[in-house]
Parts: structure tokens; sequence; C-alpha cells
């Protein structure tokens, strides 16, 4: 199968590449082996720990679900480059997600570029100090480059030069493709996505030449303000700054991307930004709540890779497309977005998973304990029994899938808010959302705007968790390779089932 | 059939006077037949009608059990006693509980037997009652 | 759904098996009644099917059994009328004779008005009641028989008078009994009944001891009656009555006594084929009338088998098995204090010896049989002899008798046979004597008698296969 790059630059990319191991857990389905490359100088960044922790615990469940034909959560594949490269050279990388640039292991700005080997007073001293103010020299690399795109670029341009972009120009073949998340009004990423594309479209690297590359399928997310910081105006890094900086890069990229035809599909995603983030610089205090716009954002991942027309010739993108984000109209003193309120395109596309999963979840907390003596549990082989509920697997997919539920309370908490189904956010005393907990212990309630649809025959209405199990029994003569991919497959054509069945 | 079910029914309760009325008028194989088809109809019902996740559980399969045992020992009580007064016969009541009985173990027996294969065939309860 | 439809059927089928009997009645009783041509095309109709074993009940000895159709009839005739008591046998009328002996030893009966001249009205009153008036004949006979018209029957009989007509015809001095039995017994056909009337004395003959007298006389009986057996079979029926006598009583030494009123026996003999006997028995009720004593009755062709019946209930020790579809077998038997008792229902009423049936002594038991006893079942089973479950089971049929037998567990037979012996009922003993001199000692006792029974019986037991067994009744028993 070929593989999807996916570079993921600074925060914005780690928070879009997790909405998009959300999406492909849910079930959504590229057609690529999607390949997530992390760059952030922030070596402890929260998010970015966050999001290579999701992508682990994903990798290891879809390994054991291993999945073929069938329609499964968890079916994409997401493997590191480590992997992919694996193969093919002598496992140079690890298996991590994010990679390190080299040199960048903290300091300041002008150790980075030597300055002090610089002759003091020459001319390159003084070109220097005109491109670079006082601050940005003594810049503490170690979080990053706080909102400051001419220091990202700098050192962002070591990373092409180094042993991963090798190993990756090397293995990438003719039918991959490559996408390019960034945020344009930060630091790592306004920097970080016009030079990959550049020197992917060079087509060299290290003096190589790389045919595959140059003609290579890119598209690319530029993801445009949608939150303010507080704060006052001596911290570094000033929200009232992000436009300016949007306009600026704006311009640089009309001029040097869409006008050389350097990406074959370029999207674009803003909102206002009405909500207010804690002004933390970097480190583990750097984790914003998940936003609505980063799942539109994955989303234009899975358009990309589904988009069939794409092609380039002799470097240059054929026919580039540029696309936009939009939802039905809001109401304006309460924005809150339900799946009513998206077009008919996004529902198709997230409707039905995100439910699926969520009303897995679901049942895997509350109900599956008890039903370990079930037909669908017990009746084939494998059994689904307390060995295996006691499994590490199955300790993993609860844990990924409280961060599943964890991120749909953060999209409902925040501004604006996604919020489709009638949950309510639990929050710790730190003010972090912890899990969420239905409105009603009725699944068939839980999403907003959709009721049950009722039949004649139903006196007695059912539990909707029976509901489930009963669409679990439905398949329980089937047979499964292993008791992981049993319980996924069972599940994910149990939840479909019953919600197309009642719901929508 | 009936040399079958009496052999049966008799190892409940037998007096020549009272079980030579039963043989003689095909009351064995007729309460016999009652408690197959009480124990087949109750068994059905539970894995057919009730074939809910909800209903998966041993109790209920027990009461249904039950149930069609004391309906099958029931319905031989009543009506071998009125067959047996209206033709001017006279037996103690025992002897038409110890019938009862034989009528109440049967339907048991077909029931529990009927659910070893009935619940292969339903979606919910193919683990009930084990 | 088809489930229930099957054993709907099923229970159809099971509350009462059509089997091609119970289906041949119906078509015959679809008119209401069952009458003696049913009877007959029933017994038609199991004849033709022999060899069908759902039939197997209702045959005997490869024929179709009349008696085991009759009962069966009974059984199931559910609403048809039934009128087949007096059916099939009686077919053509039959004849009857009475030949009443007239010699001189008799005058004493009928000198007067007595009670023997009112019983032989009563019996002629009977018959002419009972059967066409031109088949009854009656004769007086000594060396001959003289027929004599009966113009009133109520003056007839107290009008005889010894000396007179017409009771003084033909010789009246010179009569032998075994003679005129030989006329009676040749003049009894297959359709006609004989009526013979004497005091049954021999007269034996000069010159030999009394003993060998009585032995030859005996001898001649018996070979008169072996004769005619032999022709065809024959019931005789002796019935013992008293009388008053007044006159003359001639010893076996020819002296002559005069008795004054004293109660003396006669006897009546009623010789034909058994069904006309029986018939007759059961219309002119002998043993009703004046001076009726006691009755012995000899049947050709024995050894029937009369319909039994076990009772579950009644009079029962022990515990059993028994399934209608075997009727004679017995199984499972279990016992209490080592012993089984049970009773069996009997259809005596072709025997017409009530009270020798009850006497335990005239059966013969198989080995490990003991008879408890034989009682008369009371009309309508009041007062109570049979147990309510059990007399509903049998109401319906013609049981006369209730048998109770009891087996030992230590000398278990596996087949119990119950046979009653035709043997002389003791009343034979007791009024005959072999000296009748002193005759004012002995009114009530006829000389010879004894021989001359016995003659008779012995005539029967050789021509039933030296056997005087009357009827038998079997079962076979099985232990648990």
């Amino acid at each position: 199968m070929p593989k999807l790059y996916v570079f993921a630059i600074g925060g914005t990319g780690s928070r879009v590449v997790k909405s998009l191991t959300m999406l492909l857990a849910s079930g959504v389905s590229t057609g690529y082996e999607v390949v997530p490359i992390i760059l952030d100088p922030d070596s402890s960044a929260a998010d970015v720990a966050k999001t290579e922790h999701l992508l682990n615990e994903y990798r290891n469940i879809n390994k054991a679900v291993a999945p073929n034909n069938e329609k499964v959560f968890f079916k994409n594949k997401i493997e590191s480059l480590g992997e992919v490269i694996g193969a093919v050279g002598t496992n140079a990388l690890g298996n991590e997600f994010r990679l390190g640039i080299e040199g960048l292991n903290g300091g300041k700005f002008k150790d980075f570029i030597d300055y002090n080997l610089l002759e003091d007073g020459g001319s390159n001293q003084a070109l220097v100090d005109v491109l670079f103010s006082e601050s940005n020299l003594n810049l503490d690399l170690e979080v990053g480059f706080q909102g400051n795109p001419n220091i990202g670029s700098v050192v962002l341009n070591k990373f092409t030069e180094s042993d991963e972009f090798n190993h990756f120009a090397n293995s990438f073949s003719s039918n991959d493709r490559i996408f390019i998340i960034s945020s344009i009004f930060g630091g790592t990423g306004a920097a970080g996505f016009p030079l990959i594309l550049k020197n992917i479209r060079q087509g060299q690297v290290n003096g190589k030449n790389y045919d595959h590359l140059r003609n290579a399928v890119v598209g690319a997310i530029t993801v445009m303000p949608y939150f303010k910081l507080d704060g006052d105006n001596t911290d570094s890094i000033q929200s009232s700054t992000f436009y300016s900086k949007t306009k600026a890069a704006l311009h640089y990229y009309h001029k040097n991307i869409s006008e050389s035809r350097d990406i074959n599909a370029l999207y674009y995603i803003a909102d206002d930004n009405n909500n207010v983030y804690k002004n933390v610089v970097g480190g583990t205090g750097q984790k914003n709540d998940s936003h609505f716009v980063e799942l539109a954002a994955a989303l234009a991942i899975v358009d990309f890779a589904n988009d069939g027309s794409l092609s380039t010739h002799e470097g240059n993108a054929q026919n580039p497309k540029y696309k936009e984000f939009g939802v039905n109209d809001l109401s304006g003193s309460n924005p809150v977005i339900t799946f009513k309120d998206l077009s008919h395109e996004t529902q198709n596309q997230i409707q039905l998973n995100l439910t699926q999963l969520l009303f897995f979840s679901l049942y895997l907390e509350n109900e599956l304990k008890d039903k370990l003596s079930a037909p669908f549990a017990k009746e084939t082989a494998p059994v689904i029994d307390q060995n295996f509920l006691s499994s590490v697997f199955y300790g993993r997919l609860l844990r990924f899938l409280d961060q599943y539920r964890i991120w749909l309370g953060e999209m409902k908490r925040n501004k604006i808010s996604f919020s489709p189904y009638n949950i309510a956010e639990l929050i710790d005393n730190q003010g972090a959302v912890i899990g969420l907990t239905p409105q009603n212990a009725d699944l068939m309630q839980l999403v907003s705007g959709f009721t049950q649809r009722s039949s004649i025959f139903k006196i007695f209405k059912e539990k909707s968790y029976d509901l489930m199990t009963a669409a679990l029994n439905e398949h329980r003569k089937a047979k499964y390779p292993t008791v992981e991919n049993k319980l996924m497959v069972q599940s994910h054509d149990a939840t479909a089932e019953i919600i197309t069945k009642y719901l929508f | 059939m009936n040399d079958l079910f009496a052999l049966f029914y008799e190892k409940f309760y037998y007096e020549t006077d009272f079980s030579l009325e039963m043989f003689d008028r095909f009351l064995y194989q007729k309460y016999a037949i009652i408690a197959i088809i009480s124990a087949a109809v109750f068994s059905l019902v539970f894995y057919f009608l009730l074939d809910r996740p909800r209903f998966a559980k041993i109790g209920l399969w027990f009461i249904l059990l039950t149930v069609a045992s004391f309906v099958s020992a029931g319905y031989l009580y009543n009506d071998c006693k009125s067959i047996m007064e209206r033709e001017n016969l006279d037996f103690p009541s025992e002897a038409y509980f110890g019938v009862s009985i034989g009528s109440f173990v049967l339907a048991l027996l077909v029931f529990f037997i009927l659910s070893l294969f009935l619940r292969k065939l339903s979606k919910n309860l193919s683990r009930t009652p084990f | 759904m088809a489930s229930l439809a099957l054993s709907s059927g099923i229970l159809n089928y099971s509350c009462a098996p059509k089997s091609k009997l119970n289906e041949k009645l119906e078509e015959l009783s679809a008119d209401g009644r069952l009458d003696c041509k049913d009877l007959e095309h029933f017994t038609a109709y199991v004849q033709q099917n022999i060899e069908d074993r759902s039939f197997k009940k209702l045959i005997k000895d490869g024929q179709a059994d009349k008696t085991a159709i009759q009962s069966y009839m009974h059984k199931n005739a559910n609403k048809a009328k039934l009128s087949i008591g007096q059916c099939g046998e009686v077919k053509t009328a039959t004849n009857f004779a009475i030949y009443l002996e007239n010699s001189a030893s008799m005058d004493g009966y009928v000198n007067g008005v007595s009670n023997f001249e009112s019983v032989l009205s009563d019996i002629v009153i009977g018959l002419n009641y009972h059967y066409e008036k031109n088949s009854v004949k009656f004769n007086f006979i000594n060396s001959e028989i003289y027929p004599v018209e009966i113009a009133d029957v109520n003056s007839f009989f107290s009008s005889l008078e010894p000396g007179k007509a017409p009771f003084k015809v033909g010789n009246q001095f010179v009569s032998e009994l075994n003679q005129c039995l030989e006329k009676v017994l040749l003049e009894t056909k297959d359709n006609g009944v004989s009526i013979f009337v004497s005091d049954c004395i021999y007269s034996l003959g000069k010159g030999r001891s009394t003993q060998q007298g009585l032995i030859l006389e005996e001898n001649m009986t018996k070979s008169a009656f072996m004769q005619r057996l032999k022709q065809s079979d024959l019931s005789t029926c002796i019935l013992q009555f008293t009388s008053g006598f007044n006159g003359t009583y001639y010893d076996y030494n020819n002296q002559k006594t005069k008795l004054h009123q004293a109660d003396r026996p006669y006897y009546i003999w009623i010789i034909g084929a058994d069904n006309s006997v029986q018939n007759l028995l059961s219309k002119v009720r002998f043993t009703d009338m004046k001076g009726y004593q006691n009755s012995y009755f000899l049947k050709g062709n024995q050894d029937m088998e009369p319909p039994t019946q076990y009772l579950s209930g009644t009079n029962r020790i022990g515990r059993a098995v028994y399934r209608s579809q075997e009727p004679n077998h017995i199984k499972d038997i279990q016992f209490v204090n080592g012993e089984f008792q049970y009773s069996i229902a009997v259809d005596m009423s072709s025997f017409p010896n009530r009270k020798s049936v009850l006497e335990n002594r005239n059966y013969v038991l198989s080995p490990g049989v003991t008879l408890v006893n034989v009682q008369e079942i009371p009309v309508n089973n009041q007062p109570a002899l049979i147990h309510q479950n059990d007399w509903q089971r049998i109401k319906d049929n013609n049981f006369t008798h209730l048998i109770t037998v009891k087996v030992n567990q230590k000398a278990f037979p596996n087949e119990l046979t119950l046979a009653y012996r035709n043997a002389m009922p003791s009343w034979v003993e007791s009024s005959s004597n072999t000296d009748d001199s002193a005759i004012k000692q002995t009114t009530q006792q006829t000389f010879g008698l004894h021989n001359l029974i016995h003659g008779v019986t012995e005539a029967y037991k050789t021509h039933n296969n030296n056997q005087d067994i009357l009827f038998q009744i079997k079962y076979n028993l099985e232990i648990k």
C-alpha cells in the first residue's frame, strides 16, 4: 500500500495529527499507510508528547487488530518513518514519530548560528544584526521558536540536511504522497512548511537526485489563527501579532508556492478567535484544549488522500487546487456545531464513524464486563473473557478511548464548541478535561438532534446497551483470526447496524 | 406409545385399579403429549420470541421451565380427575397427584433437552442456561 | 404450528382408537338398535376376518366366539338399544314335550290336590305363555308314550286322579325307569326339549342282591345316555321337588306301605339342546315353583370358558399389572406377606346350578392356588360386593358371580386354573338310600337315587373325555 507522509510541524501539526489519529481510529480509511513525521524543536511540548503517545498506542492497537479488507476501527495503518526505513536501511532511526533536529539541544539562537564565531564588527555580523533582533539572538531555543519564523527557517534548514531526511528521500516511491501541516501564525510551522516544500521540489537531497520526490503529489494545510492568548505584552508571544504575521506569510506563500506551482493541493482553515488560551510558552504547560478546527484540518488530509485527480509533472503541480472549509450558518450568540450544522460531505465523513467509536467506548466502559457470558463473547473462538479484559491490548484500547472521549470533551468546551453529543465534560481540579459522561444512560439519546426511530412493535423499549448486545450477537457465529480482531470487527459492525437502524 | 409412556408414569404412581383405567383410556399417551407440547411451546417462546439480550438470564429460563412443568402437571391433575369422576370412578387424590408428578418431571426433562438444542438456533440466548 | 396440528391429531387418535371392530359395530348400530340380525352380521364379519390379529379377542379355537362377541357388543353398544339376549340359537321354534310317568307308584302324587299337580300346571302355563301353544305337547308314559290333549290347563292337572282317565292310561304296572328314559331320550330331537316327570325309583329284577341290581340299573341308565349323547349334545337338568303323597308306596321288595300326606320327592328332568334348555330355564322359573328343592345340571361338550373379568380393585391383596389387551394375563405381581389375592367376575349364567357353584369343594385348582370363596353378585351390586370402580367397568356385562383366589409366593404357579367339577351334588347322596323298606322313616329319600344320578353323571363324564369339568377359568401369572 502506498504511503502518505504527513509532516506535522509545530504545536498545530501535532494537534491536527491527533485529530487525524482519532478519525482513523473511528474507521476512516485513507487508502494510504500514514507515516506521521512530527517536527517540533520544543522537545517537551505537552501537545507533542500527547500526540506521540497516542500514535504509539494506535500503532500497537492497529497491529493487534491486523485488519484485512473489512471495515473496522483502527483500520488505517500508521507507522513511523523508522519502521518504513527499517526494512530498507539498517534501522538507523528508532520507532519514534518525532524526529530530532540535529544540533538543536537548547541553548541560545546565537549559539546555534555560531554568532560568536563571526568576526566582531565585520560585515557578516552586521548582516546578522540587521536580520535578527537582540531578543532574537538571545532566544532560548529550548522551547521552540516562539513565533519567530525568521529563526525557525534557519534552524529547520538543518533538518533537510539530516540523515533522516536522506532516508526519507530514499524510501519515497512514486505512488506515495506528502502532506504538510503547519500553522501560519506560529513559529515552527510558518517556517518549516515552505522550507520542506522547497527541498522536496528541488528533488535533490545532499547531492543526490530523487525524481520521485520531485514529482511527488504534495498537499498542505496552513492553519490560520483560531485562538487568542491571554496575558500581557511582556509575554514573548502575543496573539495580537497573529494577524499581521498571517498576512506576511500568505503574501510569501502566494509568491513562492502558488505561483511556482509547487503544491498540488493547498487547504486553508481559520476561525474567529473568540477563545482565549492560557499563554504558556512551550514546555509541558503548553497544552491547549482540542479544537474543532484541528478536526476539520485532519479532514483535509483525508480529502487530499482521496483526491485522485492530483499529479505532478517535471516538478510542477498540474491543476493545483486551493480549498477552504465551511459549515452551515451558526447562531451568532451561541455558536455550537452539531452534526446537522456540517455540510453533507462532512457529515458523511464523520457522523457515523465518530458516533460508532463513541458508542463502542461507552459499551466497553459500562457493559462489556457484564456480558462476558453473552453469545457474541463466548460462543465462538476466540472467546472474549476475563483474561482478555485483563490483557495489555485491552488496557491500551481503554486508554486510547479515554483520550478519545477527552478529545470530544475538549472540543465541546472550546470556542467554537463542537458539540454533536449530549455529554457533560468531567473536569479535574486543575481544570483539565478528564473524561465525559453522557447526559442520558440511553445511547440513543446521545446524538444531539437525533432521536431513536420507534417501531410499532416496541411496546417494551429495550435498553440501548441491549440493542448493542443484540447487534453483537447477530455476528456471533462468524470466525475471527484473533480475539482483538473479533472485538473490533464485531463492534464496528454492531455499532454501524444499530446507529443506521435506529438513529440515522 | 401408550406402553412407553405408561412405563414412565407408572414409576411415579402405580395402583392396578387406577393405572388400568389410565392405560385403557390412553391417558398416559395424552398427558405425555401435553407435557411434551407444553415444554416445546414454552421453550420455543423463550428461545425465539424472547430472543433479546435482556432475557439472557438463567432465572428467566428457570421460570419458564417451572411454568411449563406446572402447566403440564396441573392439566393432568384436573383433566384426569374430571374424567374419572365423570365415569363414576373413585380414586384417592394421591393417585392424581402421583401421576401429575410424572407429567411435571417429563415436561421438565423435555424442556431441558429442547433447551440444549434450541439455544443453538437463537441469537441472544445461545448461552442460556449455560 | 404444525406441531400443534400433529399433536391434536395424535390426541384424537389416542382418545379412542377406531378399530375395525368398533367401526363395524357403529355401522350396525347406526339405526339405533343392535338386534339379533346385527349379531349375526357381526358374527359373520368376525368369522370372515378370522386371520386378523385385531379380532383376536373375539375368536376362540379358530371360530367366532359368540359369547365374547355378545359381551363385546354389550360393552361397546353406547347409545344403541341392545336386544341380543335371546338371539341366534333358538332359530327354529322349539318343541316341548312333557312326559309324565303314570305308573302305579305315581298315584300318590295326584291323589287329591297336591303341589305336584300345581307344579305341572305351572309348567304348562309357563310354556304356553313363553312359547308357541302348538309347540307344547303333553304325554303320559309307562311302557309306551300316550299323548294327551289338554283342553283346559287350569283344571286338567287338578282333576287328575288315580285310577281314572286321563291319568289311567296304558300299562300302569309295568314301568321301567330306564325304559322310560330311553324312550324320552329317543324322542328328544335337536329342536326339542323333553320334560320328564317321575319319582325315579328303580325297580330291580329278582334274583340279585340289591347292590348288584342297582349297579345293573345304573349301567343301563349310563348306557342309555351315552348312546343318545353320541348322536348330539344334550343338556340335562334334574330338578328335585317335594309334594304331598297320599297313597301306596311299593318298596324294593314290592312290599306295600300306605302313606298319608307324606312329603315325597319327585323329579323333573329337562333334556334337550343346551341353549333350548337354558332358554327354558331362564323363562320358566322352576326354582320358584312350590316344593322346589335342588337341581343338578349336566352339559355335553363341556369344558367351556365362561366370560370372566379380572377385577383390579375388589378383595385385592398385593399388586399387579393388568392390561386390557391381554385379559388373561396378570403381570408384575407383588406380594404382601407372601400372598397375592384377587377377584374374578364370572358369567355363570349358562350353569343353572346356582347353589353348587358356590361350593368351594366343587372346584379343582391348579397347584399353589387357593380358592377363597365364590359369591353371587347381588343385583346392581346392592349391597356392594364389588368395588365401585370395578363395578363401573363391568356393570353392563352379565357377570353373575365373584370368585376370589389367592396364590402363595412360596409355591408360585405360572398358571392359575380354576376348574369347576360338575360333581354330583351332595343332595343326591342325602336324598338317596339303598333300602326303602322302612319308608315311613325315609319318606324324604328316593331308593337308588344315587345310582341313577351316578349313571347319568358317568355317561356325561365319558362323553366329555372322561372329565367332569363343567367349565374352566385360566389366568397366566407372572411375578415382578
